[in-house]
């Protein structure tokens, strides 16, 4: 199962380069980098100038998925440990 | 009440395409950033856990089992075959010292 647009709530994202598209702090909109840890409700980015914590709730994300497809996510999905995040279900509220 | 989960099969399936992300990324950099490697190991693990099903075997044989380290031969883990008793292989972990012992079958 690869990573794509409709599981990249419930897949992995160590490895994949990450991109801070809006954020309720305004020092960590575009910052950019690889995703190297992840915790309940942050992530680690490894950018050029070190190694950042950027909180999930309140950004939102520009997640590259290695076939080359952006994706943007609101980090709130993404909140949760790695591996309870395999079970969790979106509600889709239209 | 009755709320849906996700299907055990899909789950496992999804378990372990990320155990084999984690662990081609791991094997990388195992030999720079030993640290990290076990960090992401160590999710790895919790994954499969969380999903019920076991790290595939080629993967465990390369784990410390006492420390979670990935042992890279020559840097971290000293394999010796031995053949006293029967023939095995004797795999040390040099960051923690932990042995194991793998039988070799005919």
């Amino acid at each position: 199962m690869k990573v794509a647009p409709h599981n990249i709530v419930q897949h992995e994202l160590i490895g994949l380069e990450a991109h801070v598209a809006a954020s309720r702090d305004p020092a960590l909109v575009c910052r950019r980098g690889k995703i190297v840890d992840e915790t309940k409700k942050t992530l680690i980015l490894e950018t050029a100038r070190g190694a950042i914590r950027v909180t999930k709730e309140g950004c939102t994300f520009d997640i590259g998925l290695p076939d080359g497809t952006l994706v943007r996510v609101d980090g709130h999905l993404l909140s949760g440990r790695p591996e309870s995040r395999m079970k969790k279900q979106l509600r889709w509220k239209w | 009440m009755n709320r849906r989960r996700q299907p055990r099969k899909l789950v496992r399936r999804l378990a372990h395409a990320r155990i084999g992300i984690l662990w081609e990324q791991a094997r990388t950099v195992a030999r720079e950033r030993p640290d990290l490697a076990r960090a992401w190991m160590r999710i790895a693990s919790r994954i499969a856990q969380k999903a019920r099903t076991r790290m595939p075997w080629h993967i465990r044989r390369h784990l410390c089992k006492r420390c979670g380290a990935v042992l890279v031969p020559g840097r971290n883990c000293r394999v010796r075959v031995r053949a006293r008793r029967s023939t095995h292989v004797v795999v040390t972990c040099l960051s923690c010292g932990t042995i194991r012992r793998f039988p070799i079958k005919r």
